[in-house]
């Protein structure tokens, strides 16, 4: 079995979106690692979110609940960026699966839990690493910017408490 | 009850998937108790508070949904831990013999070290765990956020489970970075 086919079986849900072309499949993601921690704070190998302050919710484990919170959740936050629907953000998991992906941010919003329900650690970026969105193993979605951004946070906290979202703003210690 | 449930589930339909006992309770948020009655075919979705519809699992289609309403009872509520429940251990080691436990349930092997990807070197691996011979089964030791607490602890997951319900509980310990730096560096071949 290669290597795309091992990652494709927790992918799959994804296939009419690489047959489309809205998600590219890339084998090596190491360089895309590399920037990531050349621009945001590390500690144990995951980006260190309490040394530059950042959004986070602990997802609900019900079906329901996990499948709408997450979507909604992504939905706001790119609406909150004015991410266009054609941007390639790219998706990189520290954990069983070896490759990323591009994927069309339309794409992100719509399927964003079936590669969030994965067991591993999962980040999502845009091209040009100005921001980035954490699924955590323990089950917490993070958001925050590669240096503390304290007034664009607060914006963004204030939107999605009003969407009705139960999260967290941690400022920077 | 449960035994209801199980007979609703496992019979009057035919068996479509592996879903496995596991992943129900999982669906269920550990809720209800099966026994070790293998089940298949259908996963429970909460429809209100205290209800479930039992829905086909693989590829459903409104037309092969069944519907069941099953009350819960509050107090198996409070009884039972949720499956990926946090679980504290005194010491490192009662931790890991408790995630052992766990992943040898599922045929777990420590056979090859389980990598970091997020290291400032592209190049050198990391061992933050240990996998199976095939990579789908194993854990590794992070410290990070547990229950809102910056906490040392062990994930344990099985990729070979149906997606949202491949991990298992996070079996905390008493430590800082430092104890899982030492821990993690046994790790190295």
């Amino acid at each position: 079995m290669t290597q795309f086919e091992q990652d494709w079986e927790q992918f799959e849900e994804l296939s009419p979106f690489l047959n489309s072309g809205e998600v590219l499949y890339r084998s090596d993601p190491s360089l895309i690692f590399h920037e990531i921690v050349s621009r945001f704070p590390i500690l144990a190998h995951r980006i260190d979110w309490n040394k530059i302050g950042h959004l986070r919710l602990l997802v609900p484990r019900s079906a329901l609940e996990y499948e709408n919170t997450i979507t909604q959740f992504v939905e706001s936050i790119l609406w909150s960026l004015q991410m266009a629907e054609d941007e390639m953000l790219v998706a990189v998991f520290d954990g069983f699966t070896e490759g990323s992906l591009e994927i069309r941010s339309e794409v992100l919003r719509k399927m964003a839990h079936t590669f969030f329900s994965i067991a591993q650690h999962t980040y999502v970026v845009p091209k040009d690493y100005q921001w980035c969105l954490q699924y955590s193993f323990e089950g917490y979605l993070s958001f925050g910017f590669p240096s503390p951004h304290e007034g664009k946070l607060n914006s963004m906290f204030r939107l999605l408490m009003e969407a009705g979202f139960v999260l967290e703003m941690i400022k920077p210690t | 009850m449960t035994l209801g449930l199980a007979k609703m589930i496992t019979e009057g339909h035919d068996a479509l998937d592996d879903i496995s006992i596991k992943g129900l309770l999982a669906q269920l948020n550990g809720s209800l108790a099966l026994g070790s009655q293998a089940v298949k075919c259908y996963k429970a979705e909460p429809i209100r508070a205290g209800a479930y519809q039992i829905v086909q699992f693989s590829k459903p289609t409104r037309s092969n949904v069944g519907k069941f309403d099953i009350k819960r009872e509050a107090e198996e509520d409070a009884k039972k831990p949720k499956v990926n429940a946090t679980q504290r251990f005194s010491s490192y080691e009662n931790a890991r013999n408790a995630a052992l436990k766990w992943l040898e349930d599922y045929g777990f092997k420590a056979e090859k070290p389980n990598l970091a990807k997020m290291r400032l070197d592209p190049n050198f691996g990391k061992p933050v765990g240990m996998t199976d011979s095939t990579g789908k089964i194993g854990f590794r030791i992070e410290y990070g956020l547990v229950d809102g607490e910056m906490a040392p602890h062990i994930n344990v997951f099985d990729m070979t489970q149906p997606k949202r319900l491949q991990d298992g509980p996070h079996f905390e310990f008493p430590g800082t970075q430092e104890s899982v730096n030492a821990i993690t560096k046994n790790f190295y071949r």
